[in-house]
């Protein structure tokens, strides 16, 4: 009986011990919780960090819908995951559809690196309610700081959205997550109504934002009153645009479930007035504060260098020259974007462009795939003639065969090689041809090379691997101190992808007055010129004389034919002409039919110096929006489908 | 303690001492306690006064005061005769000797029985008995006790097992041996008795393993299928495998046949949960929650009893985790008796059922001309006409070769071997079972003789088991069980399925796996590495370079030590006593790796001397040296404890009252978890109880509960009250079906409907849903200001909101259920079921993306429901020693759909046929294909469809909802659900004299699969090789068939092929010869000589064949095809018994 009580108490100690009460309280404190982000000022100025990460970073050729026209071709048998398995090429080739959107910045439903806008546009405003409750800002003066700038990022992801779907919902407020069905089910906003509100949000936050950035070491790049007023200028001129403005009759009728008007199918002048206004405000502020085009004076070169070279230096820095350390750097740029950061990206793609952009350099057994973004020859014949003017306008191109072989002759000897063989097409043309084009026989243009010239040879098999596949590659987008051997890895140098430049603001002055007034004058022909004179070439007037429509810049019309051309061959691989050609409501014209390059695997120059078409791409009234998908509206019956689709 | 005794019925002694036996077994009083407790019972005094009384109320206050039992007859002995005694603090047999004192009637007192029997009216005749007694394996037992009956004489059998003793045709011998089960024979008119005495039958066989305990197997009324270990004995180092079919209520699939990854999926019941929680049963090895990986593990060898746990009933206990049912093994246990040693040793050959059957090169080179053309009549071709030539003659073999990338990288078959070896026995106080097993499984890949290392998958597994029973008091007994399991898997890099698909992607044209060393080329001779081919753009992947160029190696290992307690506390109360487990394991794994990384060449041919050039493509980033490359970790630890207080007892010889009250805590922490979330530990506590009550072995109630705490939970939440209730009723017990006694020999009807509920809702590392998660260091919303971005901040983010209101999901379960026996052969078990799970964790699909949520709320709104039957049926016939049958079959069906499903509202934009109300959880949606466009006039005048680019050729769908354009509106459900409904199995064995032969069919019904349409598809990636049935039958210009098998051909995927579509759809039903087996035992003189028990060697086979209608794969794999092959095996095993 002894033995019994011994053992009989075990199982009453294991009952006593187990039977804490607080066994299943593990839940430590301290758990981070919303209230957490808006504690103190570090927290919060993580959230405001947090809220910049959301804009869509013009860098990423892989989610920036910019890229979806007919720039970049990127298509190789051997490596489709790379072409058409990125949802940008789906795009491209014509299956955007309500049934796979992609790229779909609206329900964030597609790759890895679109995110839905609206979650940023949640977060701008959870910032907003929340931002009074830090109570160790540094001081008030930084908090309406911290406003404004969310302020800004709230009304820029407004105006991107916009940019894309047309009319979007106005997030002005959140809608708690408890809210009942009616409240959260949203309207889609007429484009002037979304218009209007980010003016008012930018209005709101420019008082508050810094002239300029003061510390320079931790806050360069940071949202600045110039940057605020470059958007408002951006924003005014897009909607007084024809696609906005009445160009569009077929929009008469597309109206939502209440019966409002979402896209305005009558024109109003005034938009126009108010964004010349606007962009002339805009510049403003930005000359005042420093900001002007970026010329030849600027590069500061050891070596002796002839005036072309330096265009084509200046034509790349304007890019890319890292302009870290403020202003004086690279003057040029008026806002530019941490590329590698945003949208969520991380890893390889960090450097697509400068591995993608850049001619035969690397190593052919690199991890990376060098030079696959091949820049079409519908981009590249824009690019002006030596004259300064359009290759169907200049009298010397007419009727000529530009794919016939020639030498180089020594009077090219500063932008090719002289004695080796290339094409007609590529010889006589604008230094921004030469500045911003990496091709067979061109210089690779690298400091690297500064002082040993080196030529990059990729007829058919001179290379072993990788080759794009158009002949032509963005070399604009690659910086000039990136250093790269061939045979070698690259090793590329950073810099901040430019959204706004000085030269993309003249010219939609130039655009915005042209349309003001009943005719061209030299106001206009001055803001055109700025940008022309800088890449080496004479103003429009004096350089339209040489060519077949000697009249062209003196009438509305063909000057504003010129703006749309010179802006096109400004801004190309930037980002901007996907956003230009839609506004304009022109993209039909440029984006139909066949999408060409040189026959890359020729073997002989006059192998490979033959047109061959890579794809054909088709694009439709409907093309201009993107469709949302059709999941969105059975969620959502208030929302009504993209035009068209 | 009171024994059930049926008296005044006509049964037999013999059949009142079995059934006293039976009830022995349940209480756990061993034959050594009855002994044991013997030398007390001289001294155990009773007093009784009584007058005019009856023997019967003498009986009665004799039990009622004392331990004893009375066993009898009631028609011999005379219970009513009357008759005073009055004895105070007598001993029994004083008191036995005054009341039948001139009566016939005698006493034997036995163990804690009293038996009562009539004196031979006549006086016995005695005669001489001889006989042999012998084990079932017809070797001599020597050293059996035989004794008559109610007396003290008795022998002890020879050497030989032969015995001689004088007895009356009127006794009767009890035959007794240590670990043998005692038979009593009644003597007759026989003169030779020979018996057969087998072992101690294991408990199993009379009471069956429920929660937290057992119960007499006629008393049970929840649903519990139990399966004997040696069904599930397969030529499998994964136990998994062998669940499809043989057990009924078990949903199971196999998917790929790779050592280390060929583990089943098994539900029971199927599934009746959606979403990201756990939706596998709970799986209790020795009472202790297990990972289904660690069930694989398990040795059927080691398995003692083996039960699936279906019903709220049965389940109810486990409140928290059965809602998906329960899995509960208990491992063997020494047995007392002389020490045994059992050693099994099987070597099998392992082979593919079914390898994918690929084009060849050149038929590949034509085709993916062809399909560049189809897209694109301006391509240039990838092979020229002139390098087909070339290749196809073969005489430039490694400037073109043609590559058979399976042949070089896998084998046709492998070998595994398992061995287990175990050793049990025992005595009074101590019994122990220690088993040791050892496997070896092989992957088919080839190893390269040029390499120092195998990298051919060989996966090593050792596991030791320790579980000794001991006996510290009388009254107190103590398991203690040690389990310690390791497995070490080196192979290549990349798992199995890797390699197959690699193979299939690569180009058999463009080069070939290696050259061969040029002697004429002093760069490439002297090279101590392969020379592994490769494109010159090294865009291809050389699967052979990948498989052969290094090895990882990863272990996993669990240790478990365990200790459980068991003390009665008769002298509280009868019938009362109490039980406690403690238990802690340890579980790990890690891996690495080691690689070189090859040096890759290609060829070409140097234009000026004509001759054959090898290049090295990566002098510089080539290595042939090993480089490591460290892996993942990781590392648990649990601890479990249970506590259950029990009761058990006989009230009035018909009121069979039991209960149990169970207290359990669990605990499991991962020691690198990723997150803070999966940091912290996962805890249960459970209050648990079942009531039962029997009256008379006929009418059976019982009520269950569960009272379980989650730590998930917010604090309102955190306790699940699950309560279930059942009713039995044994109909073959009743009076009016005595007649058919000898036909249906069991006949019961049960029902049990209850709660059970389940706490793994979401994702593993998704708990705690009443709070926000929010990460406040999240680089992906990172930002960076300043110079150099000098200046970095990480971002915000929310992964998820708070809901305090999320609770458990809660199972409503009703099982119907029929035992039916019939002539003492046939077994047959029937169960309906139905069951509505609810407080699903759903994602709500009502907030619109525009609301800029980052993660999308749930919450405890989906509900389904499921219902099904399940049938079992076992035969066993002995026609004599020599020749035995017994058959097996299920049928399990069981079927799902959603009941409530927050869904947008389809009926706005009329396409109701979207919801999924009232479809199986896993039923397709897919659209209608019609058939292959025809021509571009066809293309024109159909809808648009709206999944890429398409022509003619490509599949048609079918404008479901005649808007004019097929568009994610147009689908609609296709197919049947892809868990299969229907899992059935059927077999049988037979033994005549010393071969065995058994075989068993498995099959699956009512379910579909899809090829997948990207899996397959040919040229993909550009060299992706093409299956040769779509080589066979595609759509082309010449062979404009619009139901070919494959559409146009294209260099690339095509969305518009690729979308789940009735194109695809495959008929999942198939049956198959899932083993069989062919065994021959020694002969008895052989294994004597070789002073063995038993010795038996057998020839094995599983996946033999299969009917199908579906051939281009294995079809259990599904859509799962490509991947690493099912295996069929053919084995050869020896077991001795010593």
């Amino acid at each position: 009986m002894r033995m019994l009580n011994k053992f009989s108490i075990i199982p009453i100690i294991l009952v006593l011990l187990c039977g804490c009460s607080d066994f299943l309280d593990i839940i430590p404190d301290d758990v981070a919780t919303v209230e957490t982000a808006f504690e103190n000022r570090q927290n919060a100025e993580s959230f405001l960090f947090t809220c910049y990460s959301y804009l869509p970073d013009p860098s990423d050729p892989w989610t920036y819908p910019a890229y979806s026209i007919d720039e970049f071709y990127m298509h190789s048998p051997e490596k489709l995951s790379l072409g058409p398995a990125q949802e940008m090429y789906k795009i491209i080739d014509g299956n955007q559809s309500v049934s796979q959107t992609y790229l779909d910045f609206w329900g964030g439903t597609g790759g890895k690196a679109v995110k839905n806008l609206f979650q940023g546009i949640r977060d701008c405003n959870i910032f907003l309610e929340n931002i009074d409750n830090p109570k160790d800002m540094q001081s008030e003066t930084e908090r309406k700081r911290w406003i404004a700038e969310v302020k800004f990022l709230k009304a820029y992801l407004h105006f991107f959205m916009m940019q894309v779907y047309g009319p979007v919902p106005v997030i002005k407020e959140n809608i708690p997550i408890s809210a009942g069905i009616d409240e959260v089910r949203v309207f889609r906003e007429p484009v002037d109504s979304v218009a209007a509100y980010v003016v008012q949000l930018l209005d709101e936050a420019i008082p508050d934002l810094p002239e300029e950035i003061a510390d320079v070491k931790n806050e360069f790049r940071r949202v600045t009153k110039p940057i605020a007023l470059a958007v408002k200028a951006k924003v005014l001129t897009t909607v007084a645009s024809p696609l906005y403005n009445g160009g569009v009759s077929d929009y008469s009728g597309y109206t939502d479930s209440k019966g409002t008007q979402l896209i305005s199918a009558t024109y109003d002048p005034q938009k126009w007035i108010r964004a010349a206004d606007a962009i002339q405000e805009a510049i403003n502020v930005c000359e005042n504060n420093g900001n002007r085009l970026m010329d030849t004076t600027d590069i500061n070169l050891t070596n002796e260098f002839s005036t072309r070279m330096k265009y084509k230096i200046t034509l790349r820095d304007m890019i890319s020259k890292d302009g870290s350390q403020g202003l004086a750097d690279n003057p040029e740029v008026i806002w530019a974007i941490n590329q590698g950061t945003n949208s969520g990206r991380k890893g390889n793609y960090d450097t697509d462009y400068y591995y993608g952009c850049i001619e035969y350099l690397c190593y052919p057994g690199g991890s990376h795939w060098a030079g696959y973004f091949g820049a079409t020859m519908n981009t590249v014949k824009l690019f002006y003639t030596d004259k300064g003017i359009p290759i169907k306008e200049d009298p010397d191109w007419l009727g000529i065969d530009y794919s016939e072989v020639v030498t180089i002759p020594a009077s090219s000897k500063d932008y090719l090689p002289s004695g080796e063989a290339t094409a007609r097409f590529n010889l006589n043309r604008e230094p921004r041809f030469y500045a911003h084009l990496g091709f067979n026989r061109s210089y690779v243009t690298m400091k690297h090379y500064e002082t040993t010239p080196y030529i990059n040879r990729s007829l058919g098999n001179e290379i072993l691997g990788k080759k794009n596949f158009t002949g032509y590659n963005a070399i604009k987008l690659t910086s000039y101190t990136a250093s790269g051997l061939f045979g070698e890895y690259f090793n590329p140098a950073n810099y901040q992808f430019p959204l706004i430049r000085m030269a993309d603001l003249y010219l939609l002055y130039a655009e915005a007055l042209n349309e003001v007034k009943a005719a061209p004058d030299g106001e206009v022909y001055q803001f055109v010129d700025k940008v022309r004179n800088r890449a080496g070439l004479k103003g429009v007037v004096e350089t339209w004389q040489q060519s077949v429509n000697p009249n062209r810049p003196s009438t509305k019309e063909g000057m504003r034919e010129i703006i749309r051309t010179e802006r096109q061959i400004e801004l190309m691989y930037e980002g901007q002409r996907f956003f230009d050609l839609r506004r304009w409501y022109i993209a039909e014209a440029y984006l139909n039919g066949p999408v060409t390059g040189w026959q890359v695997f020729g073997t002989t120059p006059e192998n490979y110096y033959k047109e061959t078409t890579l794809f054909t791409r088709s694009y439709k009234l409907r093309d201009y929006f993107w469709p949302i998908r059709e999941y969105d509206l059975l969620v959502n019956p208030n929302l009504v489908q993209s035009y068209g689709w | 303690m009171k024994i059930y005794l049926l008296r005044g019925c006509n049964a037999s002694t013999k059949r009142l001492i079995r059934k006293m036996k039976l009830t022995c077994f349940i209480l756990f009083v061993f034959a050594s306690g009855l002994f044991a407790t013997n030398a007390e019972s001289q001294v155990a005094k009773v007093s009784i006064d009584l007058k005019n009384g009856t023997v019967a109320e003498v009986i009665d206050q004799i039990e009622k005061q004392t331990g004893y039992l009375f066993v009898y007859n009631a028609t011999k002995v005379d219970l009513l005769r009357e008759l005073t005694i009055s004895a105070r603090r007598k001993t029994v047999t004083d008191i036995l000797s005054a009341v039948f004192e001139g009566s016939d009637v005698t006493y034997v007192v036995e163990g804690s029985n009293i038996l009562l029997r009539c004196r031979a009216s006549e006086p016995p005749q005695e005669n001489r008995i001889t006989g042999k007694v012998t084990d079932k394996d017809k070797k001599p037992l020597p050293g059996v006790t035989i004794i008559i009956v109610g007396s003290t004489r008795g022998v002890i059998t020879a050497p030989d097992g032969t015995f001689s003793i004088e007895a009356s045709p009127s006794d009767k011998l009890v035959f007794s041996f240590v670990g043998m089960e005692s038979q009593i024979v009644d003597v007759g008119n026989q003169k030779t008795i020979n018996i057969i005495m087998s072992e101690k039958i294991d408990e199993l066989s009379e009471v069956t393993i429920v929660a937290f305990g057992k119960q007499k197997k006629e008393s049970v009324i929840s649903s519990i299928s139990t399966i004997n270990a040696e069904e599930l004995k397969v030529p499998s180092s994964n136990l998994t495998t062998s669940f499809a079919g043989r057990i009924s209520g078990i949903i199971s699939y196999q998917r790929s046949g790779e050592p280390g990854k060929d583990d089943a999926e098994f539900f029971v019941r199927g599934v009746t949960t959606f979403g990201t929680g756990k939706a596998d049963p709970l799986i209790l090895i020795d009472g202790v929650e297990m990972s289904s990986s660690d069930l694989a593990h398990l040795t059927p060898d080691d398995i003692g009893s083996f039960s699936i746990m279906k019903d709220a009933n049965a389940t109810a206990l486990y409140g928290a985790r059965g809602a998906n049912g329960v899995i509960l093994v208990n491992t063997k246990e020494g047995v007392e008796g002389k020490t045994r040693l059992s050693f099994r040793a099987e070597t099998s050959l392992s082979s593919p059922t079914k390898m994918v059957d690929i084009a060849d090169p050149l038929t590949f080179m034509q085709l993916r001309n062809k399909a560049v053309r189809a897209r694109n009549p301006l391509a240039a071709l990838p092979y020229t006409k002139e390098r087909i030539d070339i290749t196809e003659k073969g005489t430039e073999p490694l400037l073109y070769p043609q590559v058979d990338w399976y042949g070089m990288m896998f084998r046709d078959n492998t070998i595994n071997e398992r061995y287990n070896l175990n050793i049990s026995g025992g005595g009074k106080m101590a019994r122990y079972y220690v088993a040791g097993a050892y496997s070896i499984d092989r992957g088919i890949l080839k190893n390269d003789k040029a390499n120092h290392f195998e990298n051919n998958i060989n996966v090593k597994r050792y596991s030791l088991r320790s579980n000794i029973n001991m006996k510290f008091t009388p009254t107190t007994d103590a398991v203690i069980r040690l389990h310690g399991d390791m497995d070490k898997r080196v192979g290549p890099q990349q798992d199995g399925a890797d390699y197959f698909n690699q193979a299939r992607n690569v180009s058999p044209v463009d080069f070939p796996a290696y050259f061969p060393k040029d002697p004429d080329d002093p760069r490439t001779y002297y090279v101590n590495h392969i020379l592994f081919g490769s494109d010159p753009q090294m865009e291809l992947v050389n699967p052979y370079a990948n498989m052969v160029k290094g090895f990882r190696e990863s272990s996993s290992s669990i240790m478990l030590a365990q200790i459980e307690l068991s003390q009665k506390f008769d002298f509280i109360t009868t019938g009362l006593s109490a039980r406690t487990l403690f238990n802690i394991n340890r579980q790990s794994h890690y891996n690495f790796s080691r690689s070189t990384t090859p040096f890759l060449y290609a060829m070409s041919k140097n234009i000026v001397t004509g001759k054959n050039e090898l290049t090295n493509l990566n002098p510089k980033l080539g290595k042939s040296f090993l480089e490591y490359f460290p892996g993942g970790s990781t590392v648990s630890s649990s601890m479990y404890s249970e506590t259950a207080l029990m009761y058990n007892r006989l009230f009035a010889e018909k009121h069979d009252v039991s209960g149990i009250f169970v207290f359990t805590a669990r605990d499991t922490q991962y020691g690198n978890a990723d997150n803070l979330i999966g940091s912290l530990p996962f805890r249960n506590l459970t209050f648990a109880s079942r009531l039962t009550y029997g009256y008379d072995g006929r009418y059976f109630a019982e009520a269950n509960f569960g009272y379980w705490g989650s730590e998930r939970f917010e604090k309102k939440e955190r306790w699940g009250f699950f309560p279930s209730a059942g009713l039995g009723w044994m109909v073959s017990r009743e009076n009016f079906m005595k007649r058919y006694e000898k036909t249906i020999t069991k006949l019961k009807l049960k029902g049990t409907y209850g709660l059970t509920g389940n706490d793994q809702i979401g994702d593993t590392n998704d708990r705690f849903f009443y709070m926000s998660r929010v990460n406040m260091n999240d680089g992906n919303r990172a930002s960076q200001f300043g110079t150099d971005l000098g200046y970095a901040l990480p971002g915000i983010s929310f992964t998820r909101y708070a809901d305090p209101n999320i609770t458990w999901e809660i199972s409503r379960k009703l099982n119907l259920g029929v035992e039916l026996g019939i002539f003492n052969d046939v077994d047959i078990q029937f169960d309906y079921f139905r069951e509505r799970r609810s407080n699903i964790l759903q994602y709500r699909s009502d907030i619109p993306s525009t609301m800029g949520l980052q993660s999308i709320p749930s919450s405890n709104i989906g509900e389904a429901k499921s219902h099904g039957v399940e049938l079992s049926v076992d035969y066993k016939h002995f026609f004599s020693e020599d020749f035995w049958v017994n058959g097996r079959g299920t049928f399990t069906y069981a079927t799902n759909a959603y009941s409530r499903y927050e869904e947008p509202d389809y009926s706005t934009r009329n396409v109701k046929w979207l919801s999924h109300l009232g479809r199986s959880l896993s039923q397709p949606y897919g659209w209608v294909a019609e058939r292959l466009f025809i021509d571009e006039e066809d293309v024109r005048n159909a809808p648009e469809q709206t999944f890429g680019t398409y022509g003619p050729g490509d599949i048609k769908y079918k404008d479901i909802n005649s808007d004019g354009i097929i568009s994610s509106l147009d689908q609609v459900p296709i197919g049947l659900p892809t868990t299969p409904e229907i899992i059935y199995g059927f077999g049988f064995s037979i033994g005549v004299h010393h071969f065995d032969f058994s075989c068993f069919f498995q099959g699956s019904g009512n379910s579909s699969f899809f090829i997948d349409p990207r899996a397959t598809a040919p040229f993909a990636g550009g060299t992706r090789a093409i299956l040769k049935a779509y080589a066979d039958d595609h759509w082309s210009e010449e062979n404009q068939y619009p139901y070919a098998l494959w559409p146009r051909l294209s260099p690339e995927i095509l969305e518009n092929n690729s979308i789940t579509s009735t194109w695809w759809l495959r008929d999942g039903r198939f049956l198959r010869l899932k083993s069989a087996e062919f065994g021959y035992s020694l002969s008895n003189r052989l294994t004597k000589s070789l002073k063995l028990r038993n010795t038996r060697i057998y020839v094995s086979g599983t996946n033999l064949f299969l009917i199908s209608s579906f051939k281009l794969w294995d079809v259990e794999m599904a859509g799962n095809g490509l991947g690493y092959p099912l295996q069929r095996v053919i084995n050869v095993g020896l077991k001795l018994d010593f």
